[in-house]
């Protein structure tokens, strides 16, 4: 089975064989020499090729943030089953028209700027997002009807999540 | 010496002065928000007390709240900290009326290093270099171009009733001089109505140093030498060091000199900073002053061996200072890095979260400043700042070496930080080779940021095999497990940069 490992700008794929319990990793039709042991705590000591690394794994949704030599990594890790699922699931969710806006970062809903059912001009704004000191105004990114606001002022919203539903004009 | 005194502060700094209170036998009061309940400053400091609240409206500067909670547990001073109500005159003005010590400078020092266009003409007055320019707006060209040629080339028109560079204009030469100031003016009017002009220095490719002084209640005044804080973003400060890379012992006494001029203007007290801007002919300008303990201090005392928050309470109390003269030669070298929860990959967007997993830095010439702990929740309330991680060592070279060595040991899981973006920084050449300015992230920004192909590999195949761990339906065997063979070429080089000296 192919299994796919997506950081934010590279792909890697390997292939897993199972035997009577036991996987094998391949990269390139080469086996993999990587022994990889927990220490608990989401730590793990990888030895690859004689090469050794301490590793910080921590896993939220979907996605394995992976911490090694300073580096850090979002890694999404994926076999072919489920990426021909998600393919599918993607293709058929697009609604016309209608769009939500999501917080582009974390944070506190301080203020919010318009209405339901009010006719917000592209570029001008819709609510006040407050993190760590610093203030963001969300703005229409068109000309839009504001459907429903999913949130409420003093609400805290992680990153992504859906903020307001809008239709354009 | 005072025997309790309270920290109207959080997180690293309330932790710091908490650690100095304990080393000289006083007795720390800590005030905590409802979201620091959990924090290390409340559980280190002696007696702690609640404010309530979550934002910084409600708590940390809630600050009747706070000197009524000094005076019933029977604190005889407030250390403020940075930030919050360091640098506010009214709270310290408020603090001496209810009978308590603000650790730190007299309201009247703080209010008039505060404003701007005072502190400016103040510095003027005494001799300490602030950027020349114009005091007054004017419209008369034949008499701006004359104060253009007193100042020196180049310069910036700046329209009186300016804001967002409209109505700005950079003048490299003489020649070019009426043109671009008329231009600046009729911009101007456009814009604001207003064609008044000021003149003004332009600094070529400044540097931002600054020098710690202290400063008794009798009139004393020395400086602990300098602290370069070029690296910054958006105007926050990245990583400061000290001494700084620029300055000779030439350059040091003079600015030194100015530093002390400059507190002793404002009649200052305590522990201060004077913040400068040098440009590349080595001319130096005053900037501000900030009237309080600066973020970055650790850098200060790593070279000088003094304990700059046990010298504020000796001064606060009362003594003389006990630090007769300035320093003008250090020992060593010694860096600060702002660690901060945040994403440099991803925007630089702020990361709140929970630290599942952390194990500092330690080892040789390591100082950290934390404020965190495993289990700290990192908020959106407050400073995205979670630790200040420092090094020294016995020269530049070797504390570059030794910050990069602590920032690759420091393990934190949970939340991010800046952590990736500070070891691209300690590998560029130009910020080794101590060659660099205030605009040095914008200036190389797309280096600094970007993943390492061969450590993505070493993540993306880690996560692979967490993954099949996690799912406990098989076990995966190494390829070569018992085989000891040599590594092949590319991996020994990656290693070899990894652990670059």
């Amino acid at each position: 089975m192919k299994i796919f490992a997506n950081t934010r700008t590279r792909q890697f794929e390997y292939e897993l064989k199972q035997e009577n319990g036991n996987g094998f990793l391949f990269k390139d039709d080469q086996p993999v020499d990587a022994q990889f042991v927990a220490l608990g705590n989401g730590r793990y000591s990888l030895i690859k090729d004689n090469q050794s690394y301490i590793i910080n794994v921590s896993k939220k949704d979907d996605t394995y943030s992976v911490r090694v030599a300073g580096e850090h990594f979002d890694v999404k890790v994926e076999d072919e089953r489920t990426r021909q699922v998600k393919a599918l699931v993607n293709a058929a969710s697009t609604v016309q028209g209608e769009k939500t806006i999501k917080a582009p970062i974390p944070g506190l809903v301080v203020k919010i700027l318009a209405q339901e059912g009010e006719n917000i001009k592209a570029e001008n704004g819709l609510l006040i997002l407050e993190a760590m000191k610093m203030e963001n105004i969300i703005k229409a990114p068109f000309d839009c009807e504001v459907l429903k606001f999913e949130v409420s002022e003093k609400d805290t919203v992680t990153q992504n999540q859906v903020l307001l539903r809008i239709k354009g004009l | 010496m005072f025997t309790k005194i309270l920290i109207a502060n959080r997180g690293e700094i309330a932790l710091r002065i908490i650690r100095t209170c304990n080393e000289m036998g006083i007795k720390s009061v800590a005030v905590y928000s409802d979201v620091d309940r959990k924090s290390p400053f409340v559980y280190s400091a002696f007696e702690a007390y609640p404010l309530g609240g979550k934002t910084s409206q409600e708590s940390y500067l809630n600050w009747q709240k706070i000197i009524d909670i000094a005076k019933k547990c029977g604190a005889e001073a407030i250390h403020p900290g940075y930030g919050f109500m360091s640098e506010n005159a009214d709270f310290a003005e408020a603090v001496e009326k209810a009978g308590l010590v603000f650790i730190g400078p007299k309201a009247d020092s703080i209010r008039i290093m505060g404003n701007k266009t005072a502190a400016r003409k103040l510095m003027i007055k005494n001799n300490v270099p602030t950027v020349p320019g114009t005091e007054d707006a004017i419209t008369d060209h034949a008499a701006a171009q004359k104060i253009a040629r007193e100042i020196g080339y180049p310069v910036l028109v700046k329209a009186a009733a300016g804001g967002g560079g409209k109505g700005m204009r950079l003048v490299k030469e003489d020649k070019d001089f009426v043109q671009s100031v008329e231009s600046a003016a009729r911009e101007a009017k456009a814009a604001f109505n207003d064609e008044a002009v000021y003149i003004e220095k332009f600094v070529e490719e400044p540097r931002h140093i600054e020098f710690q002084i202290l400063a008794d209640a009798f009139g004393n005044v020395v400086h602990l030498g300098e602290r370069e804080c070029s690296v910054q973003r958006r105007h926050q400060k990245v990583i400061e060091e000290a001494p700084s890379s620029l300055l000779d012992n030439k350059l040091r006494t003079r600015m030194g000199e100015a530093a002390v001029n400059a507190a002793k203007a404002c009649k200052y007290q305590n522990a201060g900073t004077i913040e400068f801007l040098v440009d590349k002919n080595k001319n130096f300008y005053f900037l501000e002053m900030n009237t309080r303990l600066q973020v970055e201090h650790p850098v200060t005392e790593l070279v000088t061996g003094i304990d700059l928050v046990e010298e504020q309470l000796y001064i606060a109390s009362g003594s003389a200072l006990r630090i007769k003269d300035s320093f003008n030669s250090f020992n060593g070298h010694a860096f600060e890095c702002r660690l901060y929860a945040e994403d440099a990959e991803n925007n630089w967007v702020p990361s709140p979260g929970i630290i599942e997993y952390l194990n500092a830095a330690k080892g040789p010439g390591v100082r950290e400043d934390s404020g965190v702990t495993k289990g700290s929740e990192i908020s959106l309330y407050y400073d995205p700042m979670i630790s200040k991680l420092c090094v020294w060592a016995a020269d530049r070279h070797h504390a570059l070496n030794r910050m990069l060595r602590a920032l690759r040991e420091y393990e934190i899981s949970g939340i991010k930080t800046s952590i990736p973006f500070l070891i691209k920084v300690f590998e560029h050449k130009d910020f080794r080779a101590g060659n660099f300015t205030t605009k040095f992230i914008e200036e190389h920004q797309s280096e600094l940021l970007g993943e390492d192909k061969a450590l993505a590999e070493i993540a993306s195949l880690a996560a692979i095999l967490a993954q099949i761990e996690e799912q406990k339906k098989i076990k995966v065997i190494s390829g070569n497990s018992h085989n000891n063979t040599i590594s092949s070429n590319w991996k020994t080089t990656h290693r070899i940069r990894q652990l670059r000296t």
